[in-house]
Formats: structure tokens, C-alpha cells, sequence
């Protein structure tokens, strides 16, 4: 028995706004939510300078765990449902790459002894989230890095559809913001130097690193209520596979990418040419460009829009998976593609069609890509619901 | 359905003068200055488990890693952020040896395998989950084999404090632990067990894992993991700590239970303190 995934509930905060149709607003109005943030680089040394994606937090120190439950509260209040009445088999799963950068950086030369684990460790305000919210199955967390809340999202609509959850709350989420966090990544040579992104464009100049968190509910077709329908977007597929190449940099061939999306089309039973619009990962690095380009090549054969919503967001790590989720399915309720920013130059011109600017189009279906240092890839299918019965 | 055996299994365990595993048979120096203790235990583990199973891992592409831990990357954050503070410098692999999806991610690298890869993070239960998600995995016929690789690594003065803080009683003497299990939708290659059930939920106030799992065991449970032999009605608990491994190495003694008391079924259960628990139903197979 297999049964039907729609996403019933959305929440999200990234730096472009608190809630998700903020975060919409802001996408398409293009304004520019970077911050410039000073990085201690020794004694005695200049202090270093990048731009980065900050969230309105008023509790640095709770900062992780608060991004978390917002965005919880965000999506149940969207999809209708009261955690505490009967949902069925419900699950909690967290897609996150690190917690609370910060706080941990802080805690190891802290002497007190006094540890906030939830912060620390994302298994521990899984739990404690799962007993507020009246969880009765499994509750995960899974680190893909950048592919976290996709593979999370992932993990959920399979135990949906096979029928061994009825529910699930999904949480994408990271916190990297920190003076080490930032020298740790700047030390990679990925971060953008200047206060925007250029993701697919010859200029490509690294990424922006920013902090954010979605979530969404997820519920099998008989769960929902009727009066939230007409919010509803179908998971259709899933795919995920591994480059097995190196632990930073992706196979530029894309072959690896290529399995994951060959995988949610198979999954989702549909052929490429079915896909309206890509959603990509699009870092803005040369190699990642370059590579997820590659494989979406060897994937469609036909014209195709794709964008990258990444340079309003900024990169948000173990996050990202979601809120581009999120931002897929607001471009279907919407019929609307955003464009990717500061694009003038792509990087390659074929059947992939790059888009620069937002455009208006009829968009049924969506695949979102995202894919991870160390060449974790996961591959989305979304499906707009057009109010056929479920 | 497909179903779904363990073909094999290495535990590591720390040696009795060092209190730490012996990995360097394993690892290339070079290997293991880019990696964090925990994932070159697991790593280890899992080169160890090719070694002996090269049949199963002809073909990459159809292998899926899944890997567990509990604290991550204790020893780097403790020695990086300390030297970071001192002097401003990071190394450009610090980022790769925190991020735990690299525990998953090098033994895929080092081992040429393309399926589903992620690290499953769920504390004491995080072998337990990676192994039943493994089970799901091919279950739902979306894999064929997987690995599963667990370990963990608290031997730093950071990795006390966190302890400290996590669990009073449980891991006041853990070290370091790790383990490899093989999980394959074929019996023709030769397996130990057969995955039977996997189940997981919360326990209510004053339930036991017992009543949830619907086994006449009796109400005596003690500790947070364990073993349940169905035939004789034996509960074997208070089994040392192997923390994001714990799972795996019950899994063995199970099996090793069953090979030399005639023992057919049992299940391994793991439970976090917030009464998560996660357990598996395992059948032994006869040689």
C-alpha cells in the first residue's frame, strides 16, 4: 500500500524575512539583506570583512533552538492541524549540518561547565521538540550538510508513503553565523568577497553565508483537513546518491548529481520533459556551478527554466533543502519562476534555460536540487495540486 | 517486500592499555590527519568490513552508506577552536572534519560507493535508527545493499564535558567505540540474521519497551539498551557503553547468543531519556 505526500504546512525564516510570505516578497523585490560582519583573524591582526545572511533573533543564545520551534509553530498554524488531537503515526525528523556555531565555538573555552545541549547537539532539541509537539514515532536527525533537509524532507514522504507515519514534522536548520564559522569557510576559499552573489554567472565570485530554518508538515492524502487544500503541493519523488569523489569539491562531470535526479523521476514515474522549472542548488561557486550544470545536461535534453534563489537568501547550509522547497512551491501556487540575481553572463548556454529575470508561467511541476560538500546530492519532485480529489 | 539480512559485522573495540582503537592498519597517515577521530574509526570499520566482504562491494553504485553518531567531531572542535583563539587560524579542512555528514561521506570516497549517503544523528539511538532506516531502504527496494558505520570518539576534555552534561550515570567510562554492519536484500552470499520488525515511538510514563513491542518479557528493564532472546525469555542488559554504536555491537552479541545457545529470534532495543526508543527484531540464520 502505498499512499499520497502533500506538504500542508509551511514556515520559514531566512534573512530575507520571519515568515514565509515575507521571505516571498523580499525574494522577488530583490532587496539586498547582507550585512557586513568583522572576523577575528588573530591578535594583533586586521580583522577580515564578508557579508552575511543574518536572521532577527532576540535571543543569540537560544538562537538555534528558536529558529526551530518558530518555524514548527508557523507551519502547524498554516496547515490546520492541532499537534495535541489525534494525527495519527506523527514523526519528527531534523535536516541540520551543525547547531548553534557560536555557542559551541564559545562553550569549549567556557570554563562553567554549564552546557545548553539543545544547542549543541541537534538530536536533543529533536527530542525535546517531539515531546512538546505530541510526536509518537521516530524522531531523527540527518546531516547531509547542504542536502540535510532535502534528504529530511526525503526521509519523511517515503515513510509516508509506505504507509508507516501519517504525519511528520519536517525542520531544516542552521546557525553558522560566528567569527570561526566564518574564518572556517572563508578558509575554504567559497565565500564571496563583496556583498552579493552571482550564482551561474562567469563572474561566479563564492557564496554568502547566512542562518535560517523552514519547516513544513507533511501529511498522507486522509489526513487533511478540507479546509487547507488549496494550500497543498504533492511530493511526488525523491532521489538521493553520493559523488563518492572528494569531500569538497563535486565531480564536475555531474554524474553523481545525475543519479539523484534520475532517481526522483524515476520515483515520482514521470519523464524529464514533465519538469516546468528547476529549482537549483546553485552556490555561485565555480565548481559547484559548473558541475550541477553538467548534470542537469545529462538529464534534459529538452528546454528547461532553471534558477537559483540563493543569491537573495544566501547560502543557509543544512537549511537550504527547505526553504528552496518552500520557494518551489510558492512558485507553482503562484505561476511565477523568480530569477536568479545578478546573473548577466551565464556560464553556458544550451537547453537549460538560466533565468536572470522572474517570469510568469504556467508551473506544475518542480524538481529541487541540492547538493553537499563531501558529494551528498538529493534530488526533490513537486507537484502542484490542482484540486483533482484526493 | 523485500526482505532484508545482515551478511556481517566488525565491532572495534578500544584497546585494554591505550583505551583507545587500534586504526592504524586501516588508515593512511595521510587519511587520517584530514579526518576526525570518529570518522576514522568509522572509516576503519568499514575498510575492515570491505576486506573480508569483497564480493559485496563490486559494484558501488548500488551500495548506500549510512552513517551514526551520537557526538560528532569532539576532538577537532576542542583542538581547532582553541588554537583559533590563540591565534586567529583556521585549517582549511576544519569545516570538512565537523560537518558529521562526513563520517558518511569519506568511507563512500574511500570505498567508491554512489547510493544514498547521510549521517543519522539521534544520540544513544543513532546505530539503531541507521540501521532500520538501512532496513527501509531496502525494504522499499530503493537499495540493495547498504553499510552501515557507526562511531564515536569522547576522549577529549571537550568530549568529557558533554558527557557530563548528557548522561549522569550512563557514559561516566565511555572512550571510543565503532562498528560496521552489512545489510543485503540477497540470502544466496551467506548472511548471519535476517531483519524481522523494526519499530519505533515514544514510551508513555511507566510503560516499558515490553508492552510497546507486545513481549511477554516481564516488566524488568535496566539501562538504556539491551538484548531480548525470545526462546528462553532472557533479557540481557547492562552491557557496556558503546554510545552512537550500541546497536551494532548488541546486534553481535545477539547473534553470538544464538549461535552457541540454540536460540532462534531476538530483539535489540535501544532508549534515549526522553524515552525514545528505537528496536529491531532479528532472526539468526544457521550456518
Amino acid at each position: 500500500m502505498t499512499n499520497r505526500v502533500f506538504i500542508t504546512g509551511m514556515g520559514m525564516i531566512s534573512p530575507l524575512g520571519d515568515n514565509v510570505d515575507l521571505n516571498w516578497k523580499n525574494l522577488l523585490e530583490r532587496k539586498n539583506h547582507f550585512v557586513p560582519y568583522e572576523i577575528f583573524m588573530g591578535k594583533g591582526r586586521r580583522k577580515e570583512e564578508f557579508y552575511v545572511g543574518k536572521v532577527s533573533c532576540n535571543s543569540e543564545e537560544k538562537k538555534y533552538s528558536k529558529l526551530a520551534e518558530d518555524v514548527l509553530i508557523q507551519a502547524i498554524h498554516e496547515s490546520g492541524i492541532n499537534p495535541e488531537k489525534n494525527l495519527g503515526r506523527t514523526a519528527l525528523i531534523i535536516g541540520s549540518s551543525l547547531g548553534n556555531s557560536e555557542y559551541i565555538f564559545n562553550s569549549i573555552t567556557d570554563e562553567s561547565g554549564e552546557l545548553d545541549l539543545d544547542e549543541i547537539l541537534p538530536e536533543v532539541l529533536a527530542h525535546k521538540l517531539a515531546e512538546k509537539y505530541f510526536v509518537n514515532t521516530t524522531v531523527m536527525v540527518i546531516n547531509s550538510a547542504c542536502s540535510s533537509s532535502s534528504n529530511a524532507i526525503g526521509k519523511a514522504y517515503r515513510l509516508i508513503k509506505n504507509n508507516r507515519i501519517d504525519c511528520a514534522y519536517v525542520i531544516g536548520i542552521d546557525a553558522v553565523l560566528s567569527d570561526m564559522g566564518l574564518a572556517s569557510f572563508a578558509a575554504l576559499g567559497v565565500l564571496s568577497a563583496s556583498e552579493s552573489m552571482r550564482p551561474f554567472d562567469v563572474h561566479h565570485n563564492g557564496f554568502i553565508l547566512s542562518e535560517g530554518s523552514g519547516a513544513l508538515i507533511l501529511q498522507r492524502e486522509d489526513f487533511i483537513e478540507e479546509d487547507h487544500l488549496s494550500a497543498c503541493t504533492e511530493i511526488i519523488g525523491y532521489g538521493a546518491s553520493c559523488d563518492a569523489y572528494h569531500i569538497v569539491a563535486p565531480d564536475l562531470k555531474g554524474d553523481g548529481a545525475a543519479l539523484a535526479m534520475k532517481m526522483a523521476l524515476k520515483d515520482a514515474e514521470i519523464p524529464s520533459t514533465t519538469i516546468d522549472y528547476i529549482n537549483c542548488h546553485g552556490t555561485g561557486t565555480k565548481l559547484n556551478d559548473e558541475s550541477e550544470y553538467n548534470a542537469m545536461e545529462l538529464i534534459f535534453d529538452h528546454m528547461v527554466h532553471a534558477s537559483s534563489t540563493k543569491g537573495m537568501t544566501g547560502h543557509l547550509l543544512g537549511a537550504c533543502g527547505i526553504a528552496e522547497t518552500i520557494f518551489s512551491c510558492l512558485s507553482m501556487k503562484h505561476d511565477l519562476i523568480p530569477g536568479t540575481v545578478n546573473l548577466m553572463d551565464p556560464i553556458k548556454r544550451s537547453n537549460i534555460n538560466l533565468l536572470s529575470e522572474d517570469i510568469k508561467t504556467k508551473v506544475n511541476i518542480v524538481m529541487n536540487n541540492t547538493f553537499a560538500f563531501g558529494g551528498q546530492n538529493a534530488s526533490l519532485i513537486l507537484k502542484k495540486w490542482k484540486g483533482e480529489s484526493i | 517486500m523485500k526482505r532484508t539480512y545482515i551478511k556481517d559485522i566488525v565491532c572495534l573495540y578500544p584497546d585494554a592499555f591505550s583505551g583507545c582503537i587500534d586504526i592504524d592498519s586501516f588508515l593512511h597517515p595521510k587519511e587520517k590527519r584530514k579526518l576526525d577521530r570518529y570518522s576514522q574509526i568509522s572509516l576503519a570499520a568499514s575498510k575492515r568490513i570491505q576486506e573480508s566482504n569483497p564480493d559485496f562491494f563490486r559494484y558501488g553504485e548500488d551500495i548506500c552508506v549510512l552513517a551514526a553518531t551520537c557526538f560528532g567531531a569532539l576532538n577537532t572542535l576542542a583542538e581547532d577552536v582553541i588554537k583559533y583563539h590563540d591565534t586567529g587560524l583556521v585549517s582549511p579542512i576544519f569545516v570538512t572534519k565537523i560537518l558529521s555528514n562526513m563520517q558518511a561521506s569519506v568511507i563512500a570516497i574511500a570505498l567508491q560507493l554512489r547510493g544514498t549517503s547521510y549521517t543519522v544523528s539521534t544520540g544513544m539511538n543513532s546505530s539503531c535508527d541507521a540501521v532500520i532506516d538501512g532496513y527501509e531502504l531496502i525494504m522499499e527496494d530503493r537499495e540493495r545493499h547498504v553499510l552501515v558505520a557507526s562511531s564515536d570518539s569522547c576522549s577529549s576534555e571537550y568530549g568529557m564535558k558533554i558527557l557530563n552534561n548528557y548522561t549522569s550515570a550512563d557514559g561516566k567510562d565511555f572512550g571510543e567505540s565503532g562498528a560496521a554492519i552489512l545489510l543485503d536484500s540477497q540470502l544466496e552470499a551467506g548472511a548471519l540474521a535476517e531483519i524481522t520488525g523494526i519499530y519505533r515511538g515514544i514510551l508513555r510514563e511507566q510503560e516499558t519497551i515490553w508492552e510497546r513491542l507486545n513481549v511477554d518479557a516481564g516488566n524488568e528493564v535496566t539501562g538504556s539498551h539491551g538484548i531480548y532472546l525470545r526462546e528462553t525469555n532472557k533479557q540481557i542488559y547492562g552491557l557496556p557503553l558503546s554510545s552512537g554504536s550500541q546497536t551494532i555491537f548488541d546486534i553481535k552479541k545477539g547473534i553470538e547468543y544464538c549461535k552457541y545457545n540454540n536460540e532462534k529470534e531476538f530483539f535489540v532495543y535501544s532508549i534515549s531519556k526522553k524515552r525514545e526508543f528505537s528496536a529491531i527484531s532479528i532472526k539468526y540464520v544457521a550456518d
